[in-house]
């Protein structure tokens, strides 16, 4: 990846993967994943800003959105463990709900799943799935950011 | 006026490609795990919570706007399958689509007009065919911009002129 893309990749991972552990402002993640989108959104506005064409601006901007997602991921993974750690901004009510929903299946899961769900302690596995489940989510999610935001973006060639 | 030519050299024609093939079966993985929460977790199996656990982050998943099969909800809303499913079938269809609608890969920002539809059905009344439908349009057109960023599917830019108004 060449530094023209680092910048931008860097900036739009870190702020989407801080904002993607904020309380309320994580909500947005349930309206069509907006957070992991707009992270790669941003990217490719800062990528394509006063840039001349592209001969294949949406693998540019795939690109860019996908190691925004890389960034995003590792950033998100990091700050969510943190909050797990010190329980700040933890809704406890809410992971009540969740497990009375879980119980209300009827299936009894592990105590090592459980961790993993966030219902335990912070251990490597926890910290492991946390950090590959964050990869993914952001890197797809960052990576259609990054084509939206080329179709927006690159600068359109003069007919 | 619109002049259209060159409509056996659109962007797409020659996009069965490995890389295309490759994206289309990880959307059908995808959309697999998404389905498969419902039965498993109608059979018992014990950790349907947990693969469900793993779209939480990027679905409310509530159960009262979510489809159901055989009596447990899928892993997303209604508004998401539609988004995952109208995605998938972009990637799968674009490249068959008759020339004239082909053409629109030649014009992508119009298409994305398409993305505004889910947040009018958010804003207006709205029930599970409405959610559905929308993300299915919505996304459809987002499945062209990936097979735009396919090695062998990207059009050269003397295409991407070839409608002149």
């Amino acid at each position: 990846m060449d530094d023209t893309k680092l910048k931008p990749a860097l900036i739009g991972g870190a702020l989407f993967g801080v904002l993607a552990n904020v309380p309320y402002v994580d909500m947005a993640n349930i309206a069509c994943c907006a957070l992991y989108i707009g992270g790669g959104v941003l990217a490719s506005y800062l990528f394509f800003k006063g840039k001349k064409p592209f001969a294949k601006p949406y693998a540019e901007g795939a690109v860019v959105g996908l190691w925004t997602g890389v960034f995003g991921g590792i950033v998100d993974a990091i700050v969510a463990t943190v909050v797990r750690v010190t329980g700040f901004g933890e809704d406890p009510e809410e992971k009540a709900a969740v497990l009375e929903e879980m119980e209300s299946l009827g299936a009894e899961m592990p105590q090592w799943a459980l961790e993993i769900m966030g219902f335990g302690e912070v251990t490597g596995l926890t910290i492991g799935v946390a950090v590959a489940g964050a990869l993914v989510l952001f890197t797809i999610f960052g990576t259609v950011g990054g084509l939206l935001g080329a179709t927006f973006f690159h600068e359109k060639e003069e007919a | 006026m619109a002049a259209m030519n060159v409509p056996n050299a659109l962007p797409l024609a020659g996009a069965a490609t490995q890389p295309r093939l490759a994206l289309l079966l990880a959307c059908l993985v995808g959309l697999a795990l998404v389905a498969a929460v419902a039965p498993l977790a109608a059979a018992g199996w014990p950790y349907a919570s947990l693969l469900r656990w793993l779209f939480s982050g990027v679905c409310h998943q509530s159960a009262e706007r979510s489809f159901h099969w055989l009596g447990a909800p899928l892993a997303v809303c209604h508004r998401c399958a539609g988004l995952y499913l109208g995605f998938t079938l972009g990637v799968a269809l674009w490249p068959h689509l008759p020339p004239i609608l082909r053409q629109l890969a030649l014009r992508p920002t119009w298409l994305m007009a398409c993305l505004a539809l889910p947040l009018i059905d958010w804003a207006l009344p709205n029930n599970a065919a409405s959610r559905f439908g929308t993300g299915l349009i919505a996304a459809f057109p987002v499945g062209l911009l990936a097979l735009m960023a396919l090695p062998s599917a990207t059009p050269a830019p003397h295409q991407q002129h070839a409608i002149k108004e």
